[in-house]
């Protein structure tokens, strides 16, 4: 199965905009900020993210690999971990800024069992006149990797877009949304963000 | 000989008692100009009375509340078309454009009005004391009212609710029609960019007892697009015809009646094409408006005047838009129908006592394809309010109204205000007064799903039942109730508590009037709507709830004068400062957070990031001019109106404005009119509007960019 899995590196698909990561230490957390464009069906298939490697993981059957630790569809975010997984993940959502969140709490990392998922919608607002997601600034997603890692995020922007990229608004109807993201990944596997 | 002198003395009578007048007719923002001739000056001089803020005719300076009057010949001079137009250009008055589906409180449906920074639900709009209906998202379309049958428009400022009951929380406005005893005929033509035509008659006719007027008016235009390069214009094509009659017959001289009709019939075509441009959409949409409104008033004796009021408005949007393989792309079919009966008696119980009292039945059916069924509504409401002269410097005037009604908690509006005359040149007016609105009609009964492949569906409070969510949630349409949706219930009424304190001052000299006036409104249970459950889609379903509470407070300044004799001039500025309490209690804890920019990581917010509610502009300033050549009977008359910037959308889910992405620019509109008048019979007027080529389709689509109009008027005695 984990043959199937392909690691896609993030042209094209993924666009890696900034980051600030020193290659000479290895255990230093990395710390960057990439695009994941998304499907806008509910019924369309989730799109799978890879902390440690800063990639999204493509292939068949994905979902039941514990290559990913964060997967997206239109709002509905899900984690690597929970009866439904084959992942050690979990999340955790504090009101803070990135900066503000030096550790990762020791335990309370929620999973995904059914239709019971880890995350709700306790990060965005929805505005029915222009249809637009709004993620709420203060919202730090604590992850719990699939292999039991440590990673801070913060969702910074859901752009709804064509196929092709560009932003789209009412009365067109979004096919893709596109996530901003930042994110903070510890290597060592320590709790420690700093 | 001796009739040519006795002329000329009254002539000179009357031009003292004009002069003397003339800081009350500037302090209400009428025109000043030497041309005036004498039955023009008749009028104003008795004009100068108010009737909105009391329920009866009372001496503007008298009147204790904020209140300011804008005249016909105000208007005229201006080139004004439509009531928009006359009220974007007054003191602390915002013409908001709303854009956005209709189904949740946005609406395509016009320009809307902001008073001391409350949103358009808020403030009352009557034509000759009735209230307006047809309401779209909370919006009434103020470009739906032509002004050539406006005899003056009077505003009243702050929570009127204990006079007017329901949405009279911001202000009221009160749209007053030629009602004069004269022989007149009057005809105007306009013609101006975006193939503008507008035509206007009216006629005033004494017959014996009678006095007739007739009005009609026409008004199409192209439309115009603010972005070329998309396929939808900004505003589309209309054609809007309106007529008005409106007999007096007295039956003694006690006794008269006065029977007012309108008609309003105006149709927008729409055309445009959606998905990548392959898919082309037309349609139009068409509003009619028809009031009957029989109004008897009998005099008993000196002491005691009564009124009795009938008025039946019907309402009807209908907005069809089909796309080119015939199937709907949108449709909206809106009936309102209301009907009320009101009496009321003005009784001077002592010389220094008035007292107004009144009752009144309303009735109101609404019907459109977004209901489930045809919904009915009844209120019932009685009112009194006494002006008590407590000596001749201090008037205190109490008010208090109670409505009781079929869907919703029932309300108590007080009302105290006061007036204290210093000395002749200054006064200090001082009130408080509670505001209510009720909840509209959507936010009671709507029960939508919007058709698109993301649809949200939304419920009135009365419409929705939990009972219902859980039969969906066990057939798998929705996924997930939310706690809120065991918390929706009977909604209570919005309510505002208003407080304002001014200061006028007059100069006897005539040359300057300024007036001050503070105001804070604390605004609750208002209502939003709010999700309750969770489509499987990861949508919402959405209910109506009171939540929120807010405030709106800020300072209004006007400044009005005489250079030389050939120009007045006036000045108007308002400072406004809103927000929501909870938020302010939040900022001070350092739990709200924000972005700087679009970009950029969340940081927390400080009290000094806070810039109020959405869609409230801190700065707001206008300075108009008129300079009059009155030998050669012409003028010319600019007006600068600023509003500065104001916060637009949340990018950031905090709920206002902080980083420059959320705001919308300032500008400045600046309209010119220049006029001539021939024989005292015809006027000539050219009109530059928006001079400084402001455009913003976005935030301001309804300020086109610079355009044009030239009108010709036409006004004689039908003796």
């Amino acid at each position: 199965m984990f043959r199937n899995v392909l690691f896609v590196l993030l042209t094209g698909i993924l666009m890696v905009s900034v980051s600030s990561c020193d290659k000479e230490e290895d255990s230093k957390p990395v710390d960057a900020t990439v695009e994941i464009s998304v499907s806008s069906n509910p019924a369309g298939e989730f799109t799978y993210f890879n902390f440690e490697k800063k990639a999204l993981v493509t292939g068949t059957d994905v979902m039941n690999s514990s290559e990913w630790d964060f997967g997206l569809k239109l709002v509905s975010f899900i984690v690597n971990g929970g009866t439904d997984r084959v992942g050690k993940g979990g999340v955790i959502i504090l009101d803070n800024t990135m900066d503000g969140v030096k550790t990762a709490p020791e335990s309370g990392y929620k999973t995904d069992n059914g239709a019971d998922t880890a995350i709700k919608d306790e990060w965005y607002t929805y505005n029915p006149v222009a249809r637009t997601f709004t993620p709420k600034a203060g919202k730090v997603f604590v992850f719990k990797t699939a292999k039991e890692k440590y990673a801070k995020m913060e969702v910074i922007k859901a752009d709804p877009t064509d196929d092709n990229g560009v932003i789209v608004t009412p009365p067109v109807i979004p096919t893709k949304i596109r996530y901003t993201i930042r994110y903070v990944f510890q290597p060592d596997g320590s709790r420690n963000f700093e | 000989m001796i009739s040519h002198l006795c002329g000329v003395n009254i002539k000179n009578i009357l031009i003292c008692l004009f002069g003397f007048l003339t800081p009350l007719v500037l302090m209400s923002q009428g025109a000043y100009s030497d041309t005036l001739i004498l039955d023009e000056m008749l009028n104003m001089v008795a004009e100068e009375t108010v009737i909105t803020a009391t329920r009866a005719d009372r001496s503007l300076s008298n009147v204790t509340v904020p209140t300011s009057i804008i005249k016909d010949k105000t208007i005229q001079n201006a080139g004004m078309v439509k009531l928009s137009d006359v009220l974007q250009e007054q003191s602390g008055i915002v013409v908001t454009a709303s854009a956005g589906s209709s189904a949740i409180g946005g609406g395509v449906f016009g320009n809307g009005v902001q008073i001391q920074g409350m949103n358009p639900d808020y403030t009352l709009i009557m034509l000759d004391g009735e209230p307006i209906t047809g309401r779209q998202g909370g919006v009434l379309d103020l470009t739906r009212f032509a002004v050539g049958n406006i005899q003056k428009v009077e505003i009243v400022k702050g929570p009127s609710s204990s006079l007017y009951g329901s949405e009279a929380m911001g202000g009221v406005i009160n749209i007053l029609t030629d009602q004069r005893r004269q022989n007149l005929t009057k005809l105007s033509l306009r013609y101006g960019s975006f193939q503008t035509w507008d035509f206007f008659g009216s006629i005033n006719k004494e017959l014996g007892r009678s006095s007739l007027y007739a009005f009609g008016h026409y008004n199409r235009s192209n439309g115009y697009d603010l972005t070329p390069e998309t396929n939808i214009k900004t505003i589309d094509p209309h054609k809007d015809v309106a007529f008005q009659i409106k007999w007096t017959y007295r039956f003694s001289e006690r006794t008269r009646l006065v029977w007012s009709n309108r008609f309003f019939n105006g149709i927008q075509t729409s055309l445009f094409s959606i998905n990548n441009e392959t898919l082309t959409i037309n349609g139009n949409g068409a509003t009619t408006d028809l009031n009957i409104n029989p109004v008897v008033y009998h005099r008993w004796n000196d002491k005691i005047n009564s009124t009795l009021r009938l008025y039946g408005s019907l309402y009807r949007y209908d907005q069809s838009l089909l796309q080119e393989d015939g199937g709907t792309y949108y449709a909206d079919d809106f009936i309102h129908q209301y009907y009320r009966l009101e009496q009321q008696n003005d009784w001077e119980i002592k010389k220094n006592i008035q007292l107004v009292v009144g009752a009144g039945y309303n009735h109101q059916i609404v019907e459109t394809n977004r209901y489930n069924k045809i919904q009915n509504q009844h209120i019932s409401y009685a009112f009194s309010q006494a002006e008590i002269k407590v000596n001749k410097n201090l008037t205190v005037v109490p008010g208090l109204r109670y409505d009781v009604n079929s869907d919703y908690a029932s309300r108590l509006s007080p009302k105290l205000s006061a007036q204290y005359k210093i000395n002749q040149k200054s006064r200090i007016n001082a009130s408080y007064g509670g505001g209510f609105k009720a909840p509209d009609f959507r936010q009671l009964y709507l029960s939508y799903a919007n058709p698109a492949a993301q649809g949200y569906r939304i419920f009135g409070a009365n419409e929705f039942s939990v009972s219902a969510m859980e039969k969906e949630l066990a057939n798998g349409t929705i996924s997930r109730i939310l706690p809120e949706a065991y918390n929706i219930t009977t909604l209570l009424p919005e309510i505002s508590h208003g407080f304002n304190l001014g200061y006028h001052y007059q100069a006897s000299a005539q040359v300057w009037t300024w007036e001050i006036n503070l105001f804070y409104n604390d605004i609750q249970n208002l209502i939003n709507y709010l999700p309750v459950a969770v489509q499987p889609n990861s949508t919402y379903v959405f209910s109506y709830k009171n939540t929120k509470r807010a405030f709106t407070s800020g300072i209004e300044c006007n400044v009005s004068g005489l250079i030389g004799k050939k120009i007045t001039w006036n000045a108007g500025y308002q400072f406004l400062f809103t927000g929501e309490q909870a938020t302010v209690k939040s900022l001070m804890e350092d739990k709200v957070f924000g972005r700087k920019s679009p970009t950029g990581s969340a940081e927390i917010m400080s009290l000094r990031d806070y810039t109020g509610l959405l869609g409230r502009s801190p700065h707001m300033a206008n300075v108009k001019c008129e300079y009059t050549f009155p030998k050669q009977n012409f003028s010319i008359n600019a007006r600068a109106i600023y509003r500065g910037r104001w916060g637009v959308v949340d990018l950031d889910g905090n709920g206002f404005a902080n980083m420059n992405e959320e705001f919308a620019t300032g500008f400045v509109n600046m309209n010119l009119t220049a006029q001539k008048t021939i024989k005292k019979i015809y006027t000539v007027q050219l009109n530059a509007l928006n001079v400084f080529n402001h455009k913003d389709e976005i935030n301001t689509p309804n300020v086109a960019g610079t355009h044009f109009m030239a009108t010709f008027i036409c006004q004689f005695s039908n003796l």
